[in-house]
């Protein structure tokens, strides 16, 4: 290190970083980007313009799954692992690579494979658009997965607008349609308030942690009460919790939390079941693994730092430093978070109630799940001071939710895809007497339903239950004790108002007769949109019976918080 | 004997009513005389299986104790932090539900034989499939088991109900569906938090019934301000989930409306077996395993069950509905359960609990009758009815020993049930409580008394106005012509032959003659099996409360204790007061 002024050192060293070290840990991204090219290629060349570009993306999306997959495999802990390092700063300490950066990766290489197939079959987006909204769909998917690896300021704020600007132009997919424009307008204008006010957070924190690289931010902080003088520490922690409050704007416009999810019913009214279904599940995922990022990595006990590697000489010194403002710095983000969990949570639930379009109920019920996953979140960060070992199981209870949503929700968007292109139409009063000319589409949807309300014996029952059990676990063990009984109970409360609104729906299907004049036809299971529909509802019910190996992999992640 | 092994016996009469379900299904187009057919096969197989069991148990050295017979398990995730297993198995809490859900099943499909014409294969193949979600019910072992089986029972009900059922049948579905599920789901989360909460003691998770109860008892749930009050919380959800399935009072406005609006069949089910679930749940989790909470909720609790006795009865008294007013008979019943199991008193206890299946009897029999009067006549309304006695004689003796069974006429089944409860009350009220409560539990058991009088007031009138007294509505609605013969000759059991035979002579539709409105083959053989059981019940208690009096006993007893220990409490201790000294003797440890 003292002799770093040799050029060519510097150059081999950033050589060797960036294609021993990180590029054989970022290939999934490669093959997205490597597929993004290819799909504008193809658009050029009139030969290759017979290719149908869904093939060419699933290609793509497949392979990047595959080393998702083999990421995940790689990792300690699982069997016969060891292959890789359990944390790994790639790109100079721009991204990080570990547990929580394979799993979600590969839900998202997960989700990008059950996508593409749905969307060729219902039709959104025709054969012109379709090198277009797949470009835009592995784009986005790209700035989603370097949210979740993101280890610096910078590459969180470009990773969050790369996951953005993508989504502002799918909102607006369906040209000519005002709705679909207005959505991607309103979309847009929130989008980029939001990403201001995250990025002046940003520069308020950098500023005055004098880096934007998360670790290091940590350090800072811990190593602030000692720096300041007392007296002077009011007005550093002002600016503290301004510049936090300002970063979690950003964060919640992402997560559609209350008091930032204005944008969410409208968007997914007009825009396309399709693209709804993507931000819905896609960008949710993304979201909330950048928020775990970004409160674990500034909230950090200092002990478990990847600096502290000679833990005797260390350890003294992480315990002095761990009192004093990065506790408060947790408890401010437990708070902050835990507010707006019970917030998201309670209004998304009711105001789901008044719902009358399937689009706009699904949005809150999305705003609502947010709201389940931000309980999950808080418990994990209450924990993550004093009890490391259960904030990584809240963290898994989290990651095993995400992925129980996955399914879920992209079931429940394809289901409202296909009735429209079989109804023509995406209000629940259209839906009525469903039963007696698509019964399997029905027993899908209730399935599919049953399980977002969190009923046994299926996927959703045991994502809640995690949750609901992280809560518990952060009441008996954390100093955030009170707020955590009042999440619990507002989970619990909201679990049971959530009851009615979905079942609803399905009381219509079942229930209410058949108009005499229909238009539009049945919808069997036995044909490409039935078979997708049971992808999607299949693994809802096998998942609630055959839930431990799922259950292994989110602990696998949930190991990151260590 | 030995070719099936307990647990192999259960998990087959629990499968049977699916097996039949599907072959059903699969012979559904070969019309409805085979599916009724091969439904009443099943249930009559279930029913044999079950009774095999049943005496199985009885004859094994499981029964003395009331231990868990044919127990079942599988693993489904045990690791680390995780002991997750499903298992079934019967002890005296479930055996005589258990048995009760097999034999009312019988009855529901065979009082449906003539009444669903519509859709059959749909509506039998919902009837067994609640079969199986509710012998499962009582079979569960562990909480993920029971909430299954539990939500389970709700949906082919809410189907029988909202396709098969009268005229107003869409809104009572709804409202029983969506009372039932949020009431359970509040219920669930509560046991979920009994569950982690004995987690973060043990280390473990676990579902298991037997390993909640003995945690809870290990470390209870904290009942103080610094603990949140989390035992009242758990109860009070516990308490929502179980009080709406009863129904108590204030929680029971979709009963009425789910009965009337049910088909027969459904109702059968719904009163004989459904409600009960509600009181196996406190008797299963609250009672064991939040003593405390009970002990502070019980006297409330026990003075909404005499409220629901009141209150069901006087409502029940200007019904003009037949099936309406069983249904709020079933309300006030429902309330003696109620008050016998939060008396805490052994006696009551057990009462209560052998209450459940002579409701569930008496109960599904009526209903069943007024369900064959319904088809009879077209009319349930009490004011349209008369002089059935005379035309159908069997089905009057029926509704007779049923109603007799039901208002506790000694020698009767209901007797027993009424007296226990009865009995541990006053028990309770004079030397049980503490001064404080003296007066309001002794008001409250006596005003119990006068729920049976009232009980016995309506439905004698209601049985007088049907049965007997002049015939007022012609047979199949056939109606004019009996109208005009009626009052040509006056009131009378002999005119109603020479009514009807007119009747018939004017060759309405197919010729019947009186026996035609009697009992056909199929009726009596859905009521008999149930008029044995009330003979049975009521002659020897004995057979029926030995083998389920240990595991009730034991299951009451935390919750007894505490009560005793809180009446204590608020016992000043004055030296040489009388009431302190009855009260210390009552503390000792119930037999």
């Amino acid at each position: 290190m003292n002799s770093v002024s040799d050029l060519g050192s510097i150059v081999s060293r950033s050589l060797h970083d960036t294609l021993a070290l990180s590029l054989p840990l970022f290939r999934p991204e490669l093959c997205l980007a490597v597929t993004v090219v290819l799909l504008l290629l193809c658009r050029m060349l009139p030969v290759l313009k017979m290719l149908d570009s869904a093939w060419v993306a699933l290609g793509g999306a497949a392979f990047a799954l595959f080393y998702a997959w083999s990421d995940l495999r790689g990792l300690p802990g699982w069997l016969g692992g060891d292959a890789l390092a359990s944390r790994q700063e790639i790109f100079t300490g721009l991204l990080v690579f570990d547990s929580l950066t394979a799993y979600i990766r590969l839900l998202l290489m997960a989700f990008l494979v059950l996508y593409i197939p749905f969307t060729k079959v219902s039709g959104i987006p025709d054969r012109e658009d379709g090198a277009d909204f797949y470009t835009l769909v592995l784009g986005a998917t790209l700035g989603m997965c370097l949210m979740a690896s993101a280890n610096h300021l910078l590459m969180v704020f470009m990773a969050v607008e790369m996951a953005s600007v993508p989504s502002y132009a799918l909102a607006g997919l369906l040209k000519g349609r005002r709705a679909s424009s207005e959505a991607a307008i309103k979309y847009a204008v929130y989008g980029a308030g939001a990403s201001g006010i995250m990025l002046y957070g940003m520069s308020l924190l950098a500023g005055l942690l004098g880096s934007c690289h998360l670790p290091t931010m940590a350090r800072q902080l811990a190593g602030l009460a000692g720096a300041i003088p007392a007296g002077n520490l009011g007005g550093v922690e002002m600016v503290l919790v301004l510049g936090g409050l300002m970063l979690a704007v950003g964060l919640a416009f992402k997560l559609s939390a209350v008091p930032f999810h204005f944008w969410c019913p409208d968007v997914f009214e007009g825009a396309a079941a399709e693209v709804g279904g993507f931000l819905s599940v896609a960008s949710k995922t993304a979201a909330v693994a950048l928020l775990l990022r970004i409160a674990f990595g500034l909230g950090m006990p200092v002990a478990v730092l990847p600096g502290a590697d000679s833990s005797s000489a260390l350890a003294g010194q992480a315990a002095a430093l761990q009192g004093a403002l990065l506790g408060d710095a947790r408890h401010f983000m437990v708070a902050t978070i835990g507010l707006m969990a019970a917030l998201t949570c309670t209004l998304g639930n009711l105001a789901a109630y008044g719902q009358n379009n399937m689009k706009r109920l699904l949005a809150y019920s999305t705003i609502a799940h947010a709201g389940y996953l931000l309980m999950g979140v808080a418990a994990a960060v209450a924990l993550s001071g004093s009890h490391p070992a259960s904030a990584r199981t809240a963290v898994s209870a989290v990651a095993f939710y995400l992925a129980t949503y996955l399914f879920m929700n992209l079931g429940a968007f394809a289901i409202v895809a296909f009735l429209r292109n079989a109804l023509r139409s995406e209000e629940i009063a259209s839906y009525a007497g469903l039963i007696r000319t698509s019964p399997g589409i029905v027993v899908a949807t209730g399935v599919v339903l049953v399980s977002l309300i969190g009923l046994p014996p299926l996927a959703g029952f045991w994502s809640k239950f995690l949750i609901f059990s992280a809560l518990v676990e952060a009441i008996s063990l954390s100093a955030e004790r009170p707020l955590m009984l009042v999440l619990l109970v507002v989970g619990g409360l909201n679990t049971v108002f959530s009851l009615y609104y979905y079942l609803r729906v399905l009381k219509v299907m079942t229930f209410d007769p058949l108009p005499a004049d229909r238009p539009g036809e049945a919808l069997s299971l036995v044909s490409f949109p039935g078979a997708i529909v049971t992808a999607l509802a299949v693994p809802v019910v096998m998942l609630g019976i055959f839930w431990s190996g799922l259950y292994a992999c989110a602990q696998l992640a949930g190991a990151f918080a260590s | 004997m030995n070719l099936l092994s307990p647990g192999t016996h259960l998990l087959l009469t629990i499968a049977l009513p699916l097996i039949g379900a599907v072959v059903l299904w699969l012979l559904g187009s070969r019309g409805v005389q085979a599916v009724r057919q091969s439904a009443t096969v099943t249930a009559v197989l279930t029913l044999v299986s079950a009774a095999w069991l049943i005496l199985r148990y009885l004859g094994s050295t499981a029964a003395a104790a009331g231990a868990p017979y044919a127990v079942v398990e599988a693993p489904w995730l045990v690791d680390g932090l995780f002991d997750v297993r499903l298992s079934l198995g019967l002890d005296g809490l479930s055996l005589w539900l258990f048995g009760l859900s097999a034999l009312l099943s019988l009855t529901a499909v065979l009082v449906s034989w003539e009444a669903i014409q519509e859709k059959p294969v749909g509506f039998y193949v919902l009837l067994l499939l609640l079969e199986a979600a509710m012998l499962g019910v009582f079979a569960a072992r562990d909480v993920i088991l029971f909430y299954v089986f539990f939500e389970f029972t709700l949906v082919p009900l809410f189907f029988l109900i909202g396709i098969w059922g009268h005229d107003e049948r869409r809104k009572a579905a709804v409202k029983f569906f969506l009372y039932t599920l949020a009431g359970s789901v509040l219920a669930f989360l509560g046991l979920l938090t009994i569950v982690l909460w004995n987690a973060s003691h043990t280390g473990k998770v676990t579902f298991d019934i037997a390993a909640l109860t003995a945690g809870m008892a290990a470390h209870p749930l904290p009942m103080n301000a610094e603990g949140g009050w989390l035992q009242m919380l758990v109860f009070l959800a516990l308490f929502a989930g179980f009080a709406i399935k009863v129904p108590i009072v204030p929680f029971h406005t979709w009963l009425p409306l789910a009965h009337v609006e049910a088909p027969t069949g459904g109702s059968v089910d719904l009163a004989g077996v459904l409600l009960k679930i509600g009181i196996y749940g406190f008797l299963r989790f609250s009672l064991p395993m939040l003593p405390d909470a009970t002990a502070v909720a019980a006297p409330w609790i026990f003075g909404l069950g005499v409220v629901g006795i009141l209150y069901g009865a006087l409502v029940a008294l200007v019904q003009t509905d037949l099936k309406r007013l069983i249904a709020y008979s079933s309300v006030s019943h429902m309330g003696y359960c109620v008050m016998g199991l939060f008396a805490l008193e052994p006696v009551a206890v057990e009462g209560a609990t052998l209450q459940l299946i002579n409701h569930g009897l008496s109960a599904a029999g009526l209903f069943a009758l007024v369900g064959m009067i319904y088809e009879r006549f077209h009319t349930r309304s009490i004011a349209n009815l008369g002089g059935i006695a005379a035309r159908a004689p069997w089905l009057t003796v029926l509704f007779m020993l049923f109603t007799f069974s039901s208002i506790g006429l000694p020698g009767l089944n209901g007797f027993v049930g009424e007296f226990m409860i009865l009995a541990g009350s006053f028990q309770r009220a004079w030397s049980g409580v503490a001064p404080v409560w003296q007066t309001a539990y002794m008001v409250m058991a006596v005003s119990a008394v006068v729920g049976v009088v009232l009980g016995a007031w309506y439905m004698l009138w209601a049985v007088e106005r049907v049965f007997f007294g002049g015939s007022r509505e012609p047979p199949r609605g056939a109606g004019h012509a009996h109208d005009h013969s009626a009052a040509a000759h006056g009131a009378g059991g002999t005119h109603d032959a020479g009514g009807h035979d007119g009747h018939a002579s004017h060759g309405h539709g197919a010729p019947q003659v009186a026996a035609d409105l009697d009992l056909h083959w199929y009726e009596t053989a859905a009521l008999v099996p149930l008029a044995v059981f009330v003979l049975w019940i009521g002659l020897m208690p004995d057979t029926f409360l030995k083998p389920s009096a240990g595991a009730v006993r034991a299951a009451a007893r935390p919750s007894a204790d505490a009560f005793a220990a809180r009446m204590e409490s608020l016992t000043v201790p004055l030296p040489g007061n009388p009431a302190t000294d009855t009260l210390t003797a009552r503390v000792v440890p119930l037999p």
